[in-house]
């Protein structure tokens, strides 16, 4: 008898529907998987054939052939292993076919038991059935999935049990979304007024941000209070940013859902599969990914591997990781908003009178940063220690609460020209949205003229001014004052040797 | 193409400045033999040269001579003379008001010199317009990862150099340039050599012409600074930085903007305000905002100003002071 049931593979960040035909007829006793299983799915058939035996099932003493179509794709991982026992329980008359009905995902355990899988939420979303049975740990994803109906169940035992109608389905309820944590607040920041709002010009903007400083200076603390700025996730991107984590085994919240936006902060020493994605096996999404329509944190840019630097350049030009491997591809979005905190030479005293480098050390320092990355960043600011004075006086600094307001009505303004934010809007619609005043114009042209900006900095500079002008609440065109403090915004760093053109 | 008088009285027609230039390209003509080109004529030289013989019609010394004749046969003056000026070279020859060499500076003075940049053909004097002396033709970036900073000087000053376009920068046209380096200079500061070093013969050359020469010591563990750190030894003024060349070049009171100078326009209060809060160290944006309590748009609408007036100068993000005068 042949028995069909739907499950999924996953692949990259999504889910690939896969059908699992298991046969079962006369012959010498014997159980094939075929259909480009990888080990841990090939091992499907003796954490199976336990788990029916353990659950009082029978395993056929017959001829057993599972074939996982399409047979062109690697399946991957033990997910597919409820789907098998079901089609062979079915297959072999000890389930009745309308089981056949809904699509089962699931690891089983060598008692029955059966275990969540990784990346439910986007195989859930991939299976081509009305209604998909999970394990219990995964219900709360997969209910986030729209349009499937979601049951659960914790062994075969009882999957047999509401399959026969014997006992009630388990649904998923609703969880309520958890408060939220506490973040570091931007008034504990003292002094260094440009970077804080540095810090509000990226928040509303989206935009690229690297701070250059000594240690010591606050680079690091800056940087961790740009979410703080940031509004909750937009209805899609929080479903999108939630399947990416689900695909890459980060642990969701206890409702499911992701609301905050992201913040990734790799160590230095993190490797290029690890920062954009890859590997051999599952093509996993990379910490670019996870950081997708959130915030990507390099502390210590200049410690970094150039080879792994080197990968974020498509993620950065197109807002996505292309993976290929020899058996399969896929696509990782990889939206983020960029920040990062270097020294300006290996000691960290360039530009105070004491820094200790040689030419050679400080050459090679720079070596390390290539001129394309750092012209990314849009916003580059020097940080430096805090006065004693400064630190010592009761902070008068804003907190993040109000400077949030702020924020998320110039994104509301972003939004209202069809994007997400500024950063996200094509140079070729700067005319349209962001046209100049005589006088910003002026500025702008001199500044070229005098070889202080390029082409390509002038496209950013402008974007960055509309920034500007969308936290003050002022409509097109954009003035002078917006320019100037987006020129401000802008440190002149050449690290490559170059002496101008390159702004 | 206006024939000119050939002969070393007289300044020298375009046509003959072409074969002197087409003659810079044979494999053999340094310096030396292309001054005697010069003095000979250049079209009189040409003639010699077409038939095998050194520039002054006297016999061939040393192998290059033999491949000459069929080499000239395959140059064409005027082309190259065009090529060169398309490409925005000037051309000054010894004898020339501009050329920074005369006829008594030794037989080994450069004849020609190949200029390229919005101040050639002679040295830039603002202070902040860089000058480079190469060993190669003007097209012949060496080394390759320097091709960013030689095209950046090509932009705001100019590149000189000996050779023809197109010559690569053999071994033996390193120690040449030098003697150029140090006939544009009225110091030379040496940063950095090892103890058989380049500069080294640069300081040489410089003492010959009686150019003062300073050296920014190192580390004596440092093999970079044994070179500099010998000519200290030897009795060169120490360099530790920019105030000890400004002392030496005989600008006294360092390099702050001191004082009001008659060639600067008049400045708006706050314009003025933001040029004297300029450390000579310089300072970031967000020091200068916090130190000035003035509003960012309007510190930064005050630097691009200065900097366009070239009274202030941005380094790494940091603003400072220009040097003067």
């Amino acid at each position: 008898m042949l028995a069909i049931v739907r499950s999924a593979t996953l692949i990259g960040v999504g889910g690939q529907p896969v059908t699992v035909e298991v046969h079962v007829a006369g012959g010498l006793p014997g159980f094939s998987i075929v259909g480009l299983p990888d080990a841990s799915c090939r091992e499907a058939r003796d954490r199976v054939r336990a788990a029916l035996l353990c659950s009082r099932k029978a395993w056929p003493a017959t001829r057993v052939t599972v074939n996982l179509a399409p047979s062109g794709i690697r399946k991957v991982g033990a997910g597919l292993d409820l789907a098998i026992a079901v089609g062979l329980l079915v297959a072999s008359g000890q389930l009745p076919s309308s089981a056949l009905d809904a699509g089962y995902l699931g690891e089983l355990g060598l008692d029955g038991t059966v275990r969540p899988v990784t990346g439910a939420l986007p195989m859930v979303a991939a299976v081509d059935a009305p209604m998909v049975v999970v394990a219990r740990g995964n219900e709360t994803e997969a209910a986030l999935v729209a349009g499937t109906d979601v049951r659960s169940v914790r062994s075969v035992g009882e999957l047999v049990a509401c399959v026969e109608g014997h006992e009630p389905w388990s649904r998923p309820a609703p969880v309520p979304a958890e408060p939220p944590g506490r973040v570091p607040d931007l008034a504990e920041v003292r002094g260094n007024r440009l970077a804080r709002f540095a810090l509000e010009v990226a928040a509303a903007g989206g935009h690229h941000l690297l701070f250059v400083g000594p240690p010591g200076g606050g680079k690091t603390m800056l940087a961790e209070r740009l979410p703080g700025l940031l509004g909750d996730l937009p209805a899609e991107r929080a479903l999108e940013v939630s399947t990416i984590h689900s695909a890459a085994g980060q642990p969701l919240p206890t409702s499911g859902l992701i609301r905050r936006p992201p913040f990734r902060a790799p160590h230095h020493t993190v490797s290029q599969v690890a920062l954009v994605g890859g590997g051999s096996h599952a093509l996993r999404p990379g910490e670019a990914s996870l950081a997708s329509s959130g915030v990507l944190f390099l502390d210590e840019l200049g410690e970094f591997s150039p080879h792994a630097l080197d990968a974020l350049r498509q993620p950065l030009e197109e807002g996505m990781v292309r993976v290929s491997r020899a058996h399969a591809s896929a696509t990782l979005p990889a939206r983020f908003q960029l920040v990062a905190a270097m020294n300006p030479c290996p000691c960290g005293a360039l530009g105070t009178g004491s820094c200790r480098c040689s030419e050679m050390g400080l050459a090679r320092y720079r070596r390390r940063l290539s001129g394309p990355l750092l012209d990314r960043f849009d916003l580059r600011v020097l940080v430096r220690p805090t006065a004693a004075a400064d630190l010592v006086r009761a902070s008068r600094a804003e907190s993040s609460a109000a400077v949030a307001d702020r924020v998320a009505a110039a994104r509301d303004r972003a939004r209202a020209r069809g994007i997400e934010c500024n950063r996200e809007l094509d140079g070729a619609r700067l005319d349209d949205v962001a046209p100049l005043s005589g006088n910003a114009e002026q500025l702008l042209e001199r500044a070229v003229t005098e070889g202080r900006l390029s082409g390509r900095g002038l496209r950013r500079v402008r974007t960055v001014a509309l920034t500007l002008s969308d936290l003050r609440g002022q409509s097109p065109p954009v003035e002078v004052e917006a320019v100037a403090e987006a020129l401000a915004l802008r440190a002149e760093l050449r690290f490559d040797g170059a002496l101008d053109g390159a702004a | 193409m206006t024939p000119g008088a050939s002969g070393a009285a007289g300044p020298l027609g375009e046509m003959e400045r072409a074969r002197l230039v087409a003659l810079a390209l044979l494999e053999g003509f340094g310096p030396v033999r292309l001054r005697v080109a010069l003095e000979a004529g250049p079209t009189a030289a040409w003639a010699h040269v077409a038939s095998g013989r050194e520039p002054d019609g006297s016999a061939a010394r040393g192998a290059a001579a033999a491949a000459w004749p069929a080499a000239l046969r395959h140059l064409d003056p005027a082309g190259v003379w065009e090529r060169h000026r398309d490409a925005g070279v000037v051309v000054t020859v010894l004898g020339d008001p501009g050329h920074p060499v005369g006829a008594d500076d030794g037989p080994d003075a450069p004849p020609l010199l190949f200029w390229r940049g919005p101040t050639a053909p002679s040295p830039p004097s603002a202070a902040s317009a860089p000058l480079a002396v190469v060993a190669g033709g003007l097209d012949v970036v060496y080394p390759a990862r320097n091709r960013e900073l030689w095209r950046a000087v090509e932009r705001r000053g100019v590149v000189v150099g000996e050779c023809p376009l197109g010559v690569r920068p053999e071994r033996w046209r390193f120690p040449a340039r030098n003697r150029v380096i140090v006939a544009l200079s009225d110091l030379v500061v040496v940063v950095e050599s090892h103890d058989a070093g380049g500069s080294l013969l640069t300081a040489g050359f410089a003492g010959d012409r009686g150019v003062p020469v300073m050296a920014v010591p190192g580390p004596v563990t440092s093999a970079a600074s044994a070179g500099t750190n010998s000519l200290l030894v030897d009795g060169c003024a120490p360099c530790l930085g920019i105030d000890d060349v400004m002392m030496a070049l005989g600008f006294s009171g360092g390099a702050r903007g001191s004082g009001v100078d008659p060639g600067v326009p008049a400045l708006a209060p706050t314009v003025r305000a933001v040029l004297d809060a300029l450390p000579v160290e310089g300072a970031g944006m967000g020091e200068l905002v916090d130190v000035l309590d003035l509003p960012l748009a309007e510190v930064s609408l005050a630097l691009e100003q200065l900097q366009g007036l070239g009274l202030a100068r941005a380094e790494q993000g940091r603003f400072a002071p220009a040097l003067g005068p």
